[in-house]
């Protein structure tokens, strides 16, 4: 399929070309990357333009940003694609719109992500932690995150530095 | 039976023990309740019940409830947000109560030892344990095993143990 | 005598008696009876909530009214673990992920890396690893259709389903030793070839199960207490399936086609002739026997596979032990027992994984559960819950 009919149909695509542009990524398939202020934006042409389905939220803690991963497929479609939305996030504010309006599935995905990294999406009807008990101190899956209770692999094979502390 | 003493066999009197009869009567009664948490849950709580297992025969019973059971089977991991949960149902089991650690997770957090910030590691930590059955998950044959193990422990008990629980 | 005689109700006495008795629709539903309401806690540890479940109920009479799920008592911390360790070291954990179905998550974290590194699998291997996937799927429908009917009370159907359930298991313990956790599928390919004689009795079992499961519906779900119990129960709409992101048998029993196999094929599936089973009531009863359902086509895959299985290696040639992918990003899934698995992985070029995110089906179908069974009776909740069949070690992960 050609790439403008997703999101050309709604005329998101002809406003802005730039900015919702389909590309196809090796590993990952048709991918949107957007800036974090046109998130809403963006997830409000593709529900439009018939992705009904949203499976994961999923946040990469990077140095000094941390990366934000949505996927949403679309059952309307005739060949029933999905498209990987991808976003950043800063370390010093990472805030972000919430998506649970438009996908309601994206509720517990976004709490996920505020439990294990400490994304506040704004808009969330219900912003709890989802696993770690509410009295929980620091996000688990950032990189420098440190409990005492955690026992650290030793691996002589690192080779990423600060794995073996 | 293992516990007579003496047996008179023309009239038809045994003489043992009165604390080897209490846990002769103990052992062959547990009734366990099946604190399932993880995998090891589908492997030994739920095979030991199935047709070919059939733990029943040895007068292994499964309640629902720990107040009316006396055996706890901890399968899985236990975890910080889980551990409270399981030290309040262990107090509400009746004395004499019993506990076996089926799997590496219930020993000391198993695959999870490592870089794990949220596994408790063994559910020692929390409540006594009487067996500990290693695995991951164990044959089901191995907690026939463990539970074997348990009754012979139950019978080393003797009188001490009836004039404790006094 | 007497006082019998006036305490004996004569037949005058007896139809204003009736009468007053009579069930009277406008009485019953007048709007000023209310009922207290009722909060009731639910789990962690209950015999059927599947694993460790905790929720609390309001209750409004016998009717549900509101339910607040509460998860994470099981979080086993995977995603976290998965950066510490190599990708090939990563691979017996993702056994004990969704344990039911073991060999799904085994391979569709290998299917990942594979896309990361650019590994090409064999074709034995792939075929391998077809036949044990559709052999893990009916093990894993088979414990579902057993522990439903438990808790719909139908006591004997367990013992039915898991005497199957045990042969799929003897099958593969003489594969790879492990009755669960089987740590079968490698990176690059699977960790065994089949033993002698193993395909005959492969296939003497599908054989008899192609029998047998015909006999277990009408022994369950054909019963009319059963089906009585389970229609009508519940419904869900498609559209509201798919806001919620359910995925798996129960979004197909809703009427939506969407099962990886065949919307985004991998792997060998496409040679494979068979029917993506949908159903459209989605209700409770629907949600059961799609899994039947299912059963019998996998039966027709298993078939398929072990006649198309060529010679071969079964694992890629040069695959390292520490492989280094290049950095990059990759998503790769598989239809598991229960929906949509799937993987990303970001790599950054070293031994060890820089992110890996597991998208695990339970997850997004127990989100769905305060929707789907709110408004249902309170005997109706567990087996709501159950027939989602999630599984605790992939939603808590
Ligand atoms: S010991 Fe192994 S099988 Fe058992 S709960 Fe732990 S990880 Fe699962």
């Amino acid at each position: 399929m050609s790439n403008e009919n997703i999101v050309g149909k709604n005329g998101q695509g002809e406003k802005d070309p730039n900015e919702l542009k389909i590309v196809e990524e090796k590993g990952l398939g048709y991918t949107l990357t957007v800036a974090r202020e046109d998130i809403l934006k963006a997830a409000v042409g593709l529900k439009e333009a018939g992705f009904d389905l949203l499976t994961f939220v999923a946040g990469v803690d990077m140095p000094d940003s941390i990366k934000l991963t949505y996927r949403v497929y679309s059952s309307k479609q005739k060949n029933q694609v999905a498209v990987i939305i991808k976003t950043e996030v800063p370390k010093s504010d990472p805030v972000i719109d919430s998506l649970t309006p438009i996908w309601s599935s994206a509720n517990w995905h976004e709490r996920e992500t505020y439990d294990l990294l400490g994304v506040e999406f704004k808009g969330h009807p219900d912003p709890r932690r989802m696993f770690m008990p509410e009295d929980w101190v620091g996000y688990p899956l950032r990189k420098d995150y440190k409990d005492d209770r955690m026992v650290v692999f030793e691996d002589y094979r690192t080779d990423r530095p600060g794995d073996s502390e | 039976m293992g516990i007579v003493k003496e047996q008179m066999l023309d009239n038809g009197i045994m003489l043992t023990k009165a604390g080897d009869l209490i846990n002769w009567g103990r052992k062959n009664s547990l009734w366990w309740m099946g604190f399932g948490l993880a995998c090891c849950a589908i492997d030994t709580i739920m095979m030991v019940n199935s047709a070919r297992f059939d733990a029943d025969r040895f007068g292994i019973l499964l309640r629902n409830t720990p107040r009316q059971s006396d055996l706890m089977l901890v399968a899985g991991t236990v975890t910080h947000k889980m551990a409270p949960m399981i030290k309040q149902l262990y107090e509400q089991m009746p004395d004499p109560k019993y506990v076996i650690a089926l799997g590496s997770c219930a020993i000391n957090g198993g695959p999870f030892y490592y870089d794990s910030y949220n596994v408790v590691k063994g559910v020692d930590k929390v409540i006594p344990v009487d067996v500990y059955v290693p695995g991951c998950p164990p044959r089901p044959e191995a907690v026939m095993h463990g539970i074997e193990k348990l009754k012979e422990k139950i019978m080393a008990r003797g009188q001490i143990e009836l004039l404790k629980s006094k | 005598m007497s006082k019998i005689e006036e305490t004996k109700v004569s037949k005058a006495n007896l139809a204003e008696l009736e009468k007053e008795l009579a069930f009277d629709e406008t009485r019953e539903s007048e709007p000023t009876l209310k009922t207290e309401e009722l909060v009731l806690n639910f789990g962690p540890q209950h015999p059927s909530a599947h694993g460790v479940l905790r929720a609390i109920f309001n209750l409004d009479g016998e009717v549900v009214t509101k339910i607040v799920p509460y998860i994470g008592y099981l979080h086993r911390c995977f995603e976290k673990i998965a950066e510490k360790r190599t990708y090939s070291q990563f691979m017996p954990f993702t056994d004990r992920m969704d344990y039911v179905s073991s060999m799904h998550n085994g391979w569709a974290y290998a299917m990942t890396v594979e896309k990361l590194a650019d590994i090409k699998v064999p074709e034995r291997a792939e075929y391998l690893r077809v036949i044990f996937a559709e052999f893990q799927r009916i093990a894993s429908h088979l414990l579902f259709l057993a522990t439903t009917a438990t808790e719909a009370g139908a006591l004997s159907p367990f013992f039915y389903f898991f005497d199957e359930r045990e042969r799929i298991l003897w099958l593969f313990e003489r594969l790879c030793g492990a009755r669960l956790t089987y740590n079968y599928v490698r990176i690059g390919g699977v960790s065994a070839d089949l033993p002698d004689g193993w395909l005959e009795d492969a296939l003497a079992f599908i054989n008899r199960l192609e029998k047998t499961i015909l006999e277990y519906d009408k022994l369950l779900l054909g019963g009319y207490i059963f089906k009585k119990r389970m229609k009508g129960v519940a419904p869900f709409s498609a559209e509201r399936a798919l806001d919620w992101g359910i995925t798996g048998p129960p979004l197909r029993s809703t009427g939506i086609p969407y099962d990886i196999r065949r919307s985004d094929p991998y792997s060998v599936y496409p040679r494979m002739d068979f029917d993506v089973v949908i159903k459209d009531n989605g209700d409770n009863y629907d949600r059961v026997c799609i899994r039947s359902d299912e059963i019998k086509q996998s039966l027709k895959i298993l078939k398929q596979a072990i006649e198309q299985l060529p010679d071969g290696p079964i694992i890629a040639d040069g695959v390292a032990k520490d492989i280094r992918p290049p950095a990059g990003e990759a998503f790769a899934h598989v239809e598991s027992s229960r929906g949509d698995l799937g993987y990303y992985i970001v790599s950054d070029g070293s031994i060890k994984p820089y992110r890996v995110k597991i998208q695990g089906p339970s997850f997004a179908n127990l989100q769905a559960f305060p929707a789907i069974a709110e408004g249902a009776y309170l005997g109706d909740v567990v087996l709501t819950l159950g027939t989602l069949d999630p599984v605790f070690g992939e939603v808590d992960r």
